[in-house]
């Protein structure tokens, strides 16, 4: 019994670092099925094979720590049994980020418009981007290899699609 | 010592290749073997050679010492945590690769009003301007940051200013510049 226990516990060791992603992309998969609702997700694969031609080295490399990038695009009208859709995935958001003390490294408010940029503990995580405006609430997830590289492209706005 | 006849052997020996002998039967072929044999079961003596002397290998180990079980030994441990670690990474394994891995096969996914819609370009675009969206609340940040930066260069600038204020009043502390 006791062996089985040790076992058990081995075996999910790996997927501690990455609950935080799962628990963020369960957020994310149950929302965008919704109406008013536009989501996205891109392989950084994809991204690289799209824009071969134009990419810089700094983009590739930084393309290539990175896993997945997510976003979902809210409109703040559409309501479910009341409640605005964008506001119940925002309170979804920060319990995840409550309870994963994810650290908020941006606070940026122009007018109307928040954007906050969050962090997850370990480098191997997420990197959250919560964009607040009136009619609309948008989440910009990007998961992989969360260096200061990744966190300074992202903040001096390096990170392009295109 | 008892002689065994010829007829014996063979009637043991089938009951032996029949596995239905007992102890007492299979010691008395390997003495008989070990003594000596009959030509027509000269074939079996190797055999039962062999027997014999594994016997005796295990005599020698048992007048050695009691045998320790080897979880006991640092090496049983070790070779206890290494197949426990083994096991442990191979569930994780077959974890990852059955029930976590299936959920990151898509490279491109567009979900618009519940519609999933098959565009690479359509869904790049999205995500294009989503993100020079995210740069230029960016560049908001950067304008803040840039100014706090020459906040501070202008701080730098006046802080001798300070110096000769702090050096003033300590002169004046001191009476030297006082009559």
């Amino acid at each position: 019994m006791k062996k089985i226990v040790i076992i058990a516990l081995l075996s999910f060791v790996p997927f501690l670092a990455i609950g935080q992603v799962k628990q963020i992309n369960d957020i994310l998969d149950k929302y965008e099925k919704n109406k008013d609702v536009e989501s996205i997700l891109i392989s950084p694969e994809l991204l690289q094979m799209a824009g071969e031609s134009q990419m810089n080295q700094p983009t590739k490399d930084l393309l290539s720590k990175l896993t997945e990038l997510r976003i979902l695009s809210v409109k703040s009208s559409h309501k479910e049994n009341g409640v605005s859709v964008a506001q119940l995935l925002r309170q979804d958001l920060d319990r995840v980020i409550s309870q994963e003390n994810m650290s908020r490294i941006l606070k940026i408010r122009d007018g109307e418009e928040l954007m906050e940029m969050f962090k997850t503990k370990e480098d191997k995580g997420a990197l959250l981007f919560l964009n607040s405006k009136p009619g609309e609430f948008t989440v910009i997830s990007i998961f992989g290899k969360i260096d200061p590289s990744v966190v300074n492209a992202a903040i001096s706005g390096e990170i392009n699609i295109k | 010592m008892e002689t065994i006849t010829k007829e014996k052997i063979k009637e043991l020996l089938d009951s032996y290749f029949q596995a239905t002998t007992s102890l007492e039967e299979e010691k008395l072929l390997r003495n008989y073997f070990a003594t000596g044999a009959h030509k027509e079961f000269e074939q079996y003596k190797p055999l039962f050679a062999c027997f014999n002397m594994e016997i005796e290998a295990l005599d020698k180990e048992n007048v050695a010492g009691p045998k320790i079980p080897l979880r006991n030994t640092r090496s049983g441990r070790v070779n206890f945590m290494f197949r426990l670690v083994s096991v442990g990474a191979a569930a994780a394994i077959v974890l990852y690769t059955f029930i976590f891995a299936p959920q990151k096969s898509d490279s491109l996914r567009l979900f618009i009003n519940g519609e999933k819609i098959m565009n690479q370009e359509l869904a790049i675009s999205m995500a294009n301007d989503q993100f020079s969206r995210l740069n230029s609340i960016l560049g908001k940040y950067q304008g803040g940051s840039e100014k706090l930066e020459s906040l501070n260069r202008a701080g730098d600038a006046i802080s001798p200013l300070f110096n000769i204020d702090k050096l003033l009043k300590q002169n004046r502390h001191d009476g030297r510049l006082e009559k």
